[in-house]
């Protein structure tokens, strides 16, 4: 036998599985290669620590990426990285399930109820409006006579295993054909039955389902269609496709529904259909006064519109608030802190679903860091106090929560969760990115804070986070106080607006092909007024 | 005048350096004790977490004043860099903010820095690395999908760039093993390690 050919056999525990692999493969792509699933959201990079694994025998040495997620005692015990495993050797090794990835709840209804202002039926029978976020997929059965939802569904976008964020799955897309076929396949897939689902719930026969509308980021709809988002990727981040345009189900490969699939236009590389259509929703165009949109996730996608104009542009927020790269952070899920509140003179937390705090989500986040600056312990540089040099003023509940270890200084806002110091930088930069995209499109506009009469929050946030904490961390400007309200998932609502009503598929064409699109990146003074905005307000001042 | 530079004070360094230089000092000892000994102070604070991007900012751009200053009096009294390094953001991507604080970092720490921005081909490299006698080129890259213009940009110094010219790459999506899987010379996780990473290389 070829010695090239000889190959390492992997034993899975408690699966009854044996992998051959040629020696040198990473344990995640033989494990892969098998057919099963390991998240890896760094898409293999050996950063999000995901993909753990235990060797029970065979371990080999541990890279030195993994070496920086694992100590020391835990590599002797055999735990690795899948994706910086190279296996020589046969082995067995134990999957780690990681803790809540499976169960995750979320919010399928939008919370806003929109100015939509009806408009004639595009169609009777029954469609489907559907909203592809990088995270998370909602589909919506609506009654098109009606114009009424009867059904939602909602699930991880399956994608996710292949890279966290939109670049990781350009990247992993690009690879090869088959990487992108199959990531444009597990999404269908996962649509596919989901419908069929929501359709046999319903009592509807499947074939009965005429028209599918999408909305998403650019990325995303590329991704659907099975076009390669290489271009997005790469300056000067070009979509392929701009306009709307509709596709027969099977085409794209669905098989227990057959429906027309209307995609909706996309302003630019990372200005998508989820931004047309959260402001369509919302009635923005139609409103006399200018209204300042922004939708925030790991890519913030901010619009100024009214006053017969509109302008936009995308933002790189990082997953800040998401609870990513933050110490305690996690998702908008059960456990999470979602509001903090001083109350007299003790921190109370109002967690999701009411049991133990166990992590932060972005409005906890935010809210926890307005109440820190306005007692002393952030300084507006954004620096934590030690309990050594907090000011006096500072009030007991600040004093008391300080902690100083070999990790740096950080305040715990109880027993599971904590906020560090690195934490406050993280948010300072996702802030400042926002801020610095808000301020280039009232300069491009030539307005000022003021002008604007209503700023929509959607996306991320949910409608838990607080105005009063963005002001206060200078997200947003000071002047549009009172002004500010979450709306949550808009995107959804624009989407079923566009399948149930003429008027609406015409406003989110319009507004697509109308709005400019400003690259903040490619000006020249983007650096400076980011960092000038990297600054928390002075207390003082936000009062 | 260290102290200026740790405060990013640009308004009090240039004079005093002026001053100082009118008074006699020394160009190489105000580089050395002041300048340099200032950032990597600066670097140490970044890197304790206690200063962050603005404040950093601050300091090397009172630094870039002070050299304008400074480097025409080092020449005179035959003072040399401590090596030339070509500097910029990869194929494809346009991320700034990252390169240009190692650029000021390196300055501050007495090396001659040709940045060449962003969106920069393999080519572009090649050449500029050529034409200014570098011994260090350094390559940034923020997103993932830029790491191959990365990698194809090692290649080309590998294939026929000008030799003993040492490659170094950092940037978000970075990792030590990307960095030894494309041939690259070195990998910093930030820029206070890409100024110890570019001492170590050059010396």
């Amino acid at each position: 036998m070829d010695a090239r050919c000889r190959g390492v056999t992997i034993r899975l525990a408690g699966f009854d599985t044996e992998i051959e692999a040629a020696p040198g493969t990473s344990l995640l792509a033989a494990v892969r290669s098998a057919g099963m699933d390991v998240d890896a959201d760094c898409a293999g990079r050996g950063t999000c620590g995901l993909c753990l694994v235990r060797f029970l025998d065979g371990a080999p040495p541990a890279g030195r990426d993994g070496e920086a997620l694992l100590s020391a005692d835990r590599i002797a015990e055999g735990w690795r990285l899948a994706c910086q495993s190279y296996v020589s050797t046969s082995c067995t090794v134990a999957l780690a399930r990681p803790a809540d990835r499976g169960s995750m709840e979320i919010l399928a209804d939008a919370a806003a109820p929109p100015d939509h202002g009806g408009g004639r039926r595009r169609r009777r029978g029954w469609g489907a409006a559907i909203d592809i976020g990088t995270t998370t997929v909602v589909c919506y059965l609506m009654d098109l006579s009606r114009a009424r939802q009867v059904g939602v569904a909602a699930f991880a976008n399956p994608q996710r295993r292949f890279g966290q964020d939109i670049i990781s799955r350009i990247a992993h897309a690009h690879e090869g054909p088959e990487r992108l076929a199959r990531l444009q396949a597990i999404l269908v897939d996962a649509l596919d039955s989901a419908l069929a689902g929501l359709c046999s719930e319903r009592g509807i026969a499947s074939d009965q389902l005429r028209a599918l509308t999408v909305v998403g980021n650019p990325t995303m709809l590329h991704l659907l269609a099975g076009i390669d988002p290489w271009p997005l990727g790469v300056a000067p981040f070009e979509p392929v496709f701009h306009e709307s345009f509709t596709v027969a189900s099977a085409d794209l490969g669905f098989t227990r529904i057959t429906a027309e699939v209307e995609i909706l236009p996309i302003v630019a590389g990372h200005l998508g259909a989820d931004a047309v259509a959260g402001i369509v929703a919302l009635g923005l165009p139609r409103r006399p006064g200018l209204s300042l949109f922004i939708d925030l996730g790991t890519n913030g996608e901010i619009a100024l519109v009214g006053a017969g104009e509109a302008v936009g542009c995308s933002c790189a927020a990082g997953p800040a608030f998401e609870g990513g790269h933050i110490s305690s952070g996690m998702a908008a899920l059960p456990g999470a802190v979602r509001r903090v509140d001083e109350e007299d003179g003790r921190l109370r937390l109002d967690v999701i679903g009411g049991g133990a705090a166990r992590g932060l989500c972005g409005s906890g986040l935010t809210d926890i860091i307005a109440l820190l600056l306005a007692g002393g312990a952030i300084s507006p540089r954004g620096q934590m106090a030690t309990p050594g040099s907090l000011p006096a003023s500072a009030p007991p509940w600040v004093r008391d929560g300080l902690r100083c270890s070999d990790g740096g200084v950080s305040f715990a806002l109880s027993e599971a969760v904590a906020l560090s110091a690195h934490d406050v930088r993280e948010v300072q930069l996702a802030k400042a990115a926002v801020r610095t995209g808000i301020d280039v499109l009232l300069e491009e506009r030539g307005l000022l804070p003021e002008h604007v009469h209503d700023v929509f929050l959607a996306g991320a946030f949910g409608s838990s986070i607080r105005p009063d904490s963005l002001l206060a961390l200078g997200m947003l400007p000071e002047q549009l106080r009172g002004r500010i309200r979450p709306v949550g998932n808009v995107a959804g609502v624009g989407a079923k607006l566009a399948l149930a009503y003429e008027e609406r598929i015409g406003e989110a064409r319009e507004l697509a092909r109308a709005m400019r699109h400003i690259e903040l990146m490619s000006r020249s003074d983007f650096q400076d007024r980011f960092a000038a905005n990297i600054a928390f307000p002075a207390p003082e001042a936000a009062l | 005048m260290r102290r200026w530079v740790v405060e990013g004070d640009r308004d009090a360094l240039a004079p005093a350096i002026v001053q100082a230089l009118a008074s006699g000092a020394d160009p190489a000892a105000i580089l050395g004790e002041a300048l340099i000994a200032g950032m990597d102070e600066v670097g140490d604070l970044f890197a304790r977490n206690e200063y962050f991007l603005p404040e950093v900012l601050l300091s090397a751009r009172a630094v870039q004043a002070a050299l304008a200053v400074l480097r025409p009096r080092l020449a005179e009294t035959g003072v040399e860099p401590a090596g030339t390094v070509v500097l910029g953001t990869v194929q494809g991507d346009l991320h700034d903010i990252g390169k240009n604080l190692i650029g000021m970092m390196l300055e501050g720490a007495g090396f001659r820095v040709v940045d060449l921005g962003t969106n920069v081909t393999p080519d572009r490299f090649l050449q500029s690395a050529r034409e200014n006698g570098a011994a260090l080129v350094a390559l940034s890259a923020l997103l993932t999908t830029t790491m191959p213009a990365m990698q194809a940009t090692v290649a080309a110094f590998r294939g026929g760039g000008p030799a003993n010219v040492k490659v170094i790459v950092g940037g978000a999506p970075v990792t030590e093993a990307f960095a030894r899987s494309i041939g690259a010379d070195g990998y910093a996780p930030d820029a206070s390690a890409a100024v110890a990473l570019a001492r170590s290389l050059v010396a």
